[in-house]
C-alpha cells in the first residue's frame, strides 16, 4: 500500500511539473528568474561597503549596476 | 528586492555590521566546537585500539564519548556553521534583515550555552538517551525545540515579511529545513520516549533520517546553490530543476526512516515503503547534483582558485556518492550484509564530513570572506582542504572495507571474536585517518584567524555577467507579474508550508502511526500472557545500560535473517520490549547482540567481564567499568549487580514463551516469507543438540599439530579464566565461583572436553564455545588433553568391594553407582557432579577435593566424616573408574 502510494505520488508530481514546463513557455522564464538575482550578491556588497552612510530616501546606486535591465 | 532605499537594504550600513558580529560569533564557536568534536572522535577511535585507555573514568568511557561526538557534530559544529551562513545569506535572499539582533544573540546563547555545552556535560555524566541522533536528554530536548523555534523566528520571518513569490532555491531550502526540523525534532525526540519497543522504533527511525534529510541536507544544498553562482559569476544551470529537486527531497526524505530497521518486526509494508522511497531519493539526488555540476561547467579554474568553492564542489560530488550508497544500503540484500557494521560508520562519516561539513566549511569561508574586517588565510584553507579530503578518503575506504569484512564474517559460522580480531587493523587505520582529519579541522581556525584582512570581495567573473534581457526582476514593476492564471504561485511560501507539512504528516502516518497500529494488533495477538514483570534490580540495571552507552556497541534486535538467527537465536518479536521505553534496538554491533543473553553466561562471568572484559575474553575490545566496583573485581557494587541482573533478563520472556524450544512456533507461512525475500526461521535448529566428540586425533603428528593450534585458541579464548598454563589461575579467576578448573589437575577425555566446550558448564562461569569452528574445537580438545598428567598404568583399588560400598554409601547419590554423575539427584545440581568415567583427577587434587570439598559446587568436605585411610582408598577407587583407553 505505502509503496504504491509513494510511487504514484512521485510519478504524478514529476508528470505535473513536466507538463507545466512543456505547456507554459511563459512559465519557464518565471521559474528561471530567481537564479539571476543572486548574481548581484557581491557587486551590491562592494558598493555598500564604500557608502555606509547613505541617507534615507536616497536611491541605492548599486541597484542599477547589480540588476541591469 | 522591493525596497528602493538604502535603509531598507538588508546588507547595507548598520545591518551588515550587526550580522557580521553574529557571523563571527557563530563561526568562531563552530571552529572551537569542531575541534573538540574531532578530539572526541579521535578518543573513540583510540579506545577501539586501546580499550583500557582512560578506562578508569566513567565520564570518558566510549559509550558516553560517542554520543557527545555525534551530537557535537549536529549542534556544536554544523549548527553554528549553518547559523553563521544564514546571517550572511538570509538578508540577501529575503531582501529583509533578520528579525532581530537581540534575538540573534539570544539564539547564540541558547544554542551554545543552554543546549550544546550542557548537553555534552550531561552526556559525559551519563544522562543521555539511547536514541541515535537524539542522545541529548529529554530536559534539553525542550531547549533544542526552543532553539529551533528561535532560529525559525529569526530567519523564516524575513522571508514571510518579504512575501517573495519568486524566492531563490536556497531560500526555499532554508525555509523548509528550519520549519520541518522544528517539528521533526520534537516528534523524533519525544515520541520514542513515550512509546515503547518496536512501536517506539518507528518514531526513532523517522528522526534518524530526518536529522540528515530535513536539517543537514537542505542547509548544505542551500549553501551550494549560493556559493557556486556567486563565486563563479555564472547563474545555476536550471532553477526549475533546482525546485524540482527541492520538492522531491522534502516529499521523499521523510519517508526513508524505517530503512534503518529492515528485517525487524516493524510491518514489512512500512519497511518496503521506506526502501522504495530510498531508491527514489537516490534519483532525486542525481537530479540535484547534476544541476549543481552543470552549474559548475567551465569553472574548473574557479574551483581550483577558491577554497570555498572547492569545498562545496567536493561536497556535492560526495553528496551524490553517499546518497547512492544510502539507496543501495536500504536494499534488503545489501542491508542484510552491511547493517550494524563499520560500513555504516563509513557511510555516516562520508555524509556528515564529506557532504555536510565540507558544505558548511564552504559556506563559512564564503560568508567569512565577505565579512568586512575579517582575516582570511588562503594557504591554510588550501591545506585544510587537502588534510580533510585525504583523511576522509582514508577513513571511509578503511571503514567500508572493515564493514565488508565484518559482514562476511557475521554471515559465516566463525565466532564473534573473529570479526573483532579481523577489524583490529582497520580500527588502527581509522585512528590514523582520524589524526589527519583532526589536523585538517585544526587548520580551519588558522585559515579564518590569520592572513591579511579580507578585502571587499566581488564575484570573480561577475562583472562580465549580465542578466538576460528577457528576464524580469523584482525591481521592474512589471517583472513580478507571473504568467496569466498562475497567480497562486505567488503564495509560494504558503505552498511550501502546506505541502511540506502535508508530506511530513504523511510520512508520520505511513511510517509511524500506521505501523504502530499494526504493531499494536500484532502484539495483542501474539504476546504471551502472565509474563513476569521486570524486577526493580533489572529496571535499575536497564537504566545503567543506558547510562554507560552499551547501545553504542550492542544491539538488541535479532533480525529476521538467517545469519542473525543462527548466531544469536530466535528472531526478535514485536511484543518483546513492550516494557522498553525508549527501545534499545541499537544500530551498531561491535560486540554481539544481547537480546538473547539470558542464561548464556553466569553472573560471576558477567561481573568479571564488567570489571575487565579481557580477563574473561582476551580478544575483547570492550571498555572496562571499574567504577561499578569497590576497587576490586570481587567487590561489585549494587550497580554492577543490577546491570548483570538486567543482562540476565534479556530474552527471558521469549524463553518462557517457548521460542527457544526445539520445536519452534512458526507464526508465519514459510512460502510467504520466501516470497517476501526472507527465510523460514523454522528451518534453523533452536538447540545445539548433543555435543559431538571433537577427536583430538590419534596419530602423534596430528595430535601435536592440533595441540599447537589449540594453544593459540586457548590463549585467545580460555586463558582469561584458566590462566596461561591452564592452572585455573587466570586474571578473572578470583571473581569466579566455582573457580575455573585447573586443567593440569586431571585427565579429561575427549568427550568431557567436547561437552564442556559445546554446552558450557551449567552452574559455573564456563560458557559455550559452540561458535568456534570444528578445527578450533579439535585443537582445544587436543591442547587441554595435553595439559593433563601423563598416562599411567591403570589404577587398581585396594579392598575393591569395601571401597565400592563406601563409594555407594557416600558418593553415589550424586556421582551414581558407576561414577557417571547422572544419578537422579545429580540432575538438579549445577554444576553437575563430575562424570568420573570421563575425568580422572590426579591423586593430589582428588584427595584435596574429598577432604575439603569444592567451593561453589555441591561437593562437600568429607574430612570430618571419613577417615584419612578411607579417603585415600576412595581416591584410588575414583581414579579406577576412568577407563584405561582414556574415556574416548
Amino acid at each position: 500500500m505505502a509503496v504504491n502510494l509513494i510511487v504514484a505520488a512521485v510519478t504524478l508530481f514529476l508528470a505535473v511539473f513536466g507538463l507545466i514546463w512543456l505547456s507554459r513557455p511563459g512559465l519557464r522564464r518565471w521559474f528561471e528568474a530567481p537564479k539571476y538575482r543572486v548574481m548581484s550578491w557581491d557587486a551590491r556588497r562592494m558598493v555598500n561597503d564604500h557608502c555606509p552612510d547613505t541617507t534615507r530616501n536616497q536611491s541605492s546606486p548599486n541597484e542599477s549596476k547589480a540588476l541591469p535591465p | 528586492m522591493t525596497g528602493s532605499t538604502v535603509e531598507a537594504d538588508p546588507i547595507a550600513g548598520k545591518h551588515i555590521e550587526e550580522v557580521s558580529a553574529l557571523v563571527r560569533a557563530h563561526g568562531l564557536i563552530a571552529l572551537a566546537m569542531v575541534a573538540y568534536v574531532a578530539l572526541l572522535g579521535l578518543a573513540v577511535a583510540a579506545k577501539f585500539v586501546w580499550p583500557d585507555w582512560l578506562g578508569g573514568e566513567g565520564w570518558l568511557t566510549l559509550g558516553r564519548l560517542r554520543p557527545a561526538h555525534t551530537q557535537g557534530i549536529f549542534f556544536g559544529w554544523l549548527g553554528n556553521a549553518f547559523l553563521a551562513f544564514f546571517y550572511h545569506a538570509v538578508p540577501r535572499l529575503a531582501g529583509r534583515p533578520v528579525t532581530s539582533r537581540a534575538l540573534g544573540w539570544g539564539l547564540f546563547v541558547v544554542w551554545n550555552f543552554l543546549l550544546t555545552i550542557p548537553g555534552w556535560a550531561m552526556l559525559h555524566a551519563g544522562l543521555g538517551q539511547p536514541l541515535e541522533w537524539a542522545e541529548f536528554p529529554r530536559s534539553l530536548d525542550f531547549v533544542a525545540v526552543l532553539a529551533f523555534g528561535l532560529a525559525a523566528v529569526q530567519f523564516v520571518l524575513p522571508f514571510l515579511r518579504a512575501g517573495l513569490a519568486d524566492l531563490y532555491v536556497s531560500g526555499w531550502y532554508i525555509l523548509g529545513g528550519l520549519t520541518f526540523t522544528l517539528f521533526a525534532y520534537a516528534v523524533g525526540n519525544f515520541a520514542p520516549e513515550a512509546v515503547p519497543g518496536a512501536r517506539g522504533a518507528t518514531y526513532s527511525g523517522l528522526w534518524i533520517h530526518d536529522a540528515v534529510g530535513l536539517y543537514v541536507t537542505p542547509f548544505a544544498v542551500a549553501i551550494a546553490y549560493i556559493v557556486i553562482p556567486v563565486t563563479t559569476g555564472r547563474p545555476i544551470y536550471s532553477h526549475f530543476l533546482s525546485m524540482l529537486g527541492f520538492w522531491l527531497l522534502f516529499l521523499i526524505y521523510p519517508l526513508n526512516g524505517t530503512h534503518h530497521y529492515v528485517f525487524s518486526s516493524i510491518p514489512m509494508e512500512a519497511q518496503k515503503g521506506a526502501i522504495v522511497a530510498s531508491v527514489y531519493l537516490g534519483l532525486d539526488v542525481i537530479l540535484v547534483v547534476s544541476n549543481l555540476l552543470l552549474s559548475l561547467r567551465a569553472s574548473a579554474a574557479a574551483v581550483g582558485r577558491d577554497p570555498a568553492l572547492r569545498f562545496v564542489w567536493l561536497s556535492i560530488v560526495l553528496y551524490l556518492v553517499v546518497s547512492l550508497q544510502g539507496s543501495m544500503q536500504a536494499l534488503m540484500p545489501v542491508n542484510r550484509f552491511v547493517h550494524f557494521s563499520d560500513w555504516v560508520i563509513g557511510h555516516s562519516h562520508l555524509a556528515m564530513i564529506g557532504f555536510a561539513s565540507f558544505a558548511a566549511i564552504g559556506g563559512l569561508f564564503f560568508a567569512w570572506q565577505r565579512t568586512p574586517g575579517i582575516r582570511f588565510n588562503k594557504r591554510a584553507a588550501d591545506w585544510a582542504f587537502w588534510f580533510l579530503t585525504i583523511g576522509l578518503a582514508l577513513m571511509v575506504l578503511d571503514l567500508t572495507a572493515a564493514g565488508l569484512v565484518q559482514g562476511g564474517l557475521w554471515e559465516s559460522d566463525t565466532a564473534w571474536g573473529e570479526s573483532v580480531n579481523a577489524s583490529a587493523v582497520f580500527w588502527q587505520a581509522r585512528l590514523l585517518s582520524g589524526l589527519v582529519l583532526f589536523a585538517g579541522f585544526l587548520l580551519l581556525p588558522v585559515a579564518l584567524l590569520s592572513g591579511p584582512v579580507a578585502q571587499a570581495m566581488g564575484a570573480t567573473s561577475g562583472d562580465s555577467f549580465r542578466v538576460p534581457a528577457h528576464v524580469r526582476t523584482a525591481q521592474d514593476p512589471e517583472a513580478a507579474a507571473e504568467p496569466h492564471g498562475l497567480a497562486w504561485l505567488r503564495s509560494a511560501y504558503v505552498l511550501t508550508g502546506v505541502a511540506g507539512f502535508g508530506m511530513f504528516l504523511f510520512s508520520f502516518v505511513v511510517l509511524a502511526v500506521w505501523p504502530n497500529r499494526e504493531l499494536e494488533m500484532e502484539i495483542a495477538n501474539t504476546k504471551p500472557v502472565h509474563l513476569p514483570e521486570p524486577s526493580l534490580a533489572e529496571l535499575r540495571g536497564r537504566a545503567l545500560y543506558i547510562r554507560e552507552g552499551c547501545i553504542n556497541c550492542h544491539s538488541q534486535l535479532v533480525r529476521a535473517t538467517e545469519a542473525d538467527v543462527r548466531r544469536f537465536g530466535f528472531v526478535s518479536q514485536a511484543w518483546e520490549g513492550e516494557n522498553d521505553t525508549p527501545q534499545l534496538w541499537g544500530t551498531r554491533r561491535v560486540g554481539p547482540d544481547l537480546s538473547r543473553e539470558a542464561g548464556k553466561k553466569s553472573r560471576d562471568w558477567q561481573l568479571a567481564h564488567l570489571w575487565n572484559p579481557r580477563h574473561v575474553v582476551p580478544w575483547s575490545n570492550m571498555p572496562p567499568y571499574p567504577w561499578l566496583f569497590d576497587g576490586s573485581a570481587t567487590k561489585p557494587t549494587g550497580e554492577a549487580r543490577d546491570l548483570v541482573a538486567y543482562l540476565e533478563s534479556l530474552g527471558r520472556d521469549a524463553q518462557l514463551a517457548g521460542l527457544g524450544t526445539p520445536a519452534p512456533i512458526s507464526t508465519t507461512n514459510a512460502e510467504e516469507e520466501k516470497r517476501l525475500g526472507m527465510f523460514c526461521d523454522c528451518a534453523i535448529a533452536r538447540t545445539r543438540g548433543p555435543a559431538p566428540v571433537f577427536a583430538a586425533g590419534t596419530a602423534p603428528g596430528e595430535q601435536a599439530r592440533l595441540a599447537l593450534r589449540g594453544a593459540r585458541e586457548f590463549t585467545e579464548h580460555c586463558a582469561g579464566c584458566h590462566g596461561a598454563s591452564g592452572r585455573g589461575d587466570g586474571p578473572a579467576a578470583p571473581s569466579l565461583l566455582p573457580l575455573p578448573r585447573d586443567l593440569t589437575s586431571a585427565r579429561f577425555s575427549e568427550k568431557a572436553v567436547s561437552q564442556a566446550l559445546w554446552h558450557g558448564v551449567r552452574g559455573s562461569s564456563m560458557p559455550s564455545f559452540a561458535d568456534l569452528s570444528v578445527g578450533e574445537l579439535r585443537g582445544l580438545v587436543a591442547y587441554v588433553q595435553s595439559l593433563g598428567p601423563p598416562d599411567r598404568e591403570s589404577v587398581t583399588p585396594t579392598e575393591p568391594e569395601r571401597v565400592a560400598a563406601l563409594f555407594r554409601h557416600n558418593c553415589a547419590s550424586c556421582h551414581g553407582n558407576d561414577g557417571r554423575g547422572n544419578e537422579r539427584t545429580a540432575t538438579t545440581l549445577a554444576p553437575a557432579p563430575t562424570d568420573l568415567t570421563l575425568v580422572q583427577p590426579t591423586v593430589a587434587y582428588a584427595e584435596a577435593a574429598v577432604a575439603h570439598g569444592v567451593p561453589g559446587t555441591a561437593m562437600p568436605a568429607w574430612k570430618s566424616k571419613i577417615t584419612e585411610a578411607d579417603r585415600v582408598a576412595l581416591v584410588r577407587y575414583v581414579r579406577s573408574l576412568y577407563p584405561p583407553e582414556g574415556g574416548r
